[in-house]
């Protein structure tokens, strides 16, 4: 069995010791292992499919740069996810102070294999969203039958949705999310909470 | 007097976000509300959950986009300092320290049931310029310690200390027959049992 297939059933910490041993190897399993998890994250606060996939591929090439200051390799799970959120965080305040609206949708032309998936959305939403076209999580969760989750999270802010992801699907407890996202564990608190009472309250309207 | 009923504001006349939700602010909720909140959390994980295993490309980072990110990761290989080892017959010769490392974990993985985690090298204090005029900026690895993990239930889990000795072993043999090294000390410490 090659050294890349043995790999791939490795532990997280194995593989986190080995890549800080310089394993290249071994930090392509945790790609492949954490990509997903970071485009969700990423796609809860941008909306730009492109602009999440961009903000991924710097985590993770970040994490590699940094790899060595990890103390403990227990912790690169959520060491990355701190990652992402913070880049995502400063796209969105990039934008900003660009004067550009990253969240309009007119800016963001379909993704190639994404693009009918975003449509689909845009068209099959009812309207619920009319910021949804070209929303990447959006198209993230076109295909996962999940359109009640992303109906149901409409209306939130960038913000709540980023403290949502992290909490809800993540499962950061709240020092963890508050050290990501640089704030008070009692904003996150505050954020998740209105976050849960939103997602009740629109439950509550469908039933 | 502001009251909690009035939206606060900063300096910059930007609302402030009330840290926490004001006792009145949020409803009450309800068993059942929260019995349907868990439920849809839960088909959630679920639903993301297969389709990761699928592969599904709506919940997964473009190929071509991993494809370049793992390309960009080998090319900033952390290569480190180069390490004095002794020259060869036509003259003198240095190794990074990744490749001094990867002889080690290759070396740690041929021994049966056991895996290499990270190694630990420390280095004698004066450089290469003492082993045939090559300053290296490491001076020769004088002692090694290798963090390992055994497999759970084998035969080498049932004799820790000959597997620690095995290991021992084929460290030293890597090193000596591939970089001429022989370290004073090569120290083995089984810190995790694994699976498979």
């Amino acid at each position: 069995m090659s050294e890349a297939s043995q790999e791939r059933r490795m532990d997280e910490r194995t593989l986190v010791l080995r890549a800080q041993d310089g394993d290249v190897d071994a930090f392509e399993v945790l790609i492949d292992r954490h990509q997903s998890a970071l485009l969700r994250l990423a796609s809860a606060t941008l909306r730009n499919r492109a602009d999440a996939e961009d903000v991924v591929q710097e985590t993770l090439l970040t994490a590699w740069r940094r790899l060595h200051l990890l103390q403990d390799p227990d912790a690169f799970r959520s060491w990355l996810l701190q990652i992402c959120a913070r880049r995502s965080t400063d796209v969105v305040r990039r934008s900003a102070r660009r004067g550009t609206d990253p969240l309009a949708p007119e800016d963001f032309p379909e993704q190639p294999g994404v693009g009918g998936s975003v449509g689909a959305v845009g068209s099959g939403s009812g309207g619920a969203n009319a910021g949804g076209h070209g929303d990447p999580f959006d198209a993230v969760v076109v295909d996962a039958q999940m359109r009640t989750l992303r109906q149901l999270l409409d209306g939130l802010e960038a913000s709540q949705r980023e403290c949502w992801v992290l909490r809800e699907i993540d499962g950061l407890g709240y020092a963890e999310i508050a050290s990501a996202l640089d704030l008070p564990e009692s904003t996150v608190r505050g954020r998740l909470a209105r976050a849960r009472a939103h997602i009740i309250a629109r439950m509550e309207e469908w039933r | 007097m502001q009251t909690p009923h009035e939206p606060e504001e900063n300096a910059q006349g930007a609302p402030i976000e009330h840290e926490l939700p004001v006792e009145h602010e949020l409803p009450v909720e309800t068993a059942e509300q929260s019995a349907a909140y868990d439920s849809l959390i839960r088909s959630a994980h679920q639903e993301w959950a297969a389709l990761e295993k699928s592969g599904d490309p709506s919940v997964s980072v473009s190929s071509g986009a991993l494809a370049a990110l793992k390309r960009s990761v080998r090319a900033e290989v952390r290569r480190g300092a180069q390490i004095s080892v002794p020259p060869t017959r036509r003259g003198p010769m240095s190794v990074s320290e990744l490749t001094l490392h990867t002889v080690l974990r290759r070396a740690v993985d041929t021994v049966p049931d056991a895996r290499s985690l990270r190694a630990r090298v420390e280095y004698a204090e004066e450089g290469a310029a003492s082993h045939g005029g090559w300053s290296g900026e490491r001076g020769m690895p004088r002692a090694v310690t290798l963090r390992i993990s055994v497999q759970l239930g084998s035969p080498g889990a049932r004799d820790l200390v000959r597997l620690a000795e095995d290991v021992r072993g084929a460290a030293a043999a890597a090193l000596h027959r591939d970089l001429g090294i022989d370290p004073d000390r090569i120290d083995v410490h089984i810190e995790d049992l694994h699976d498979q």
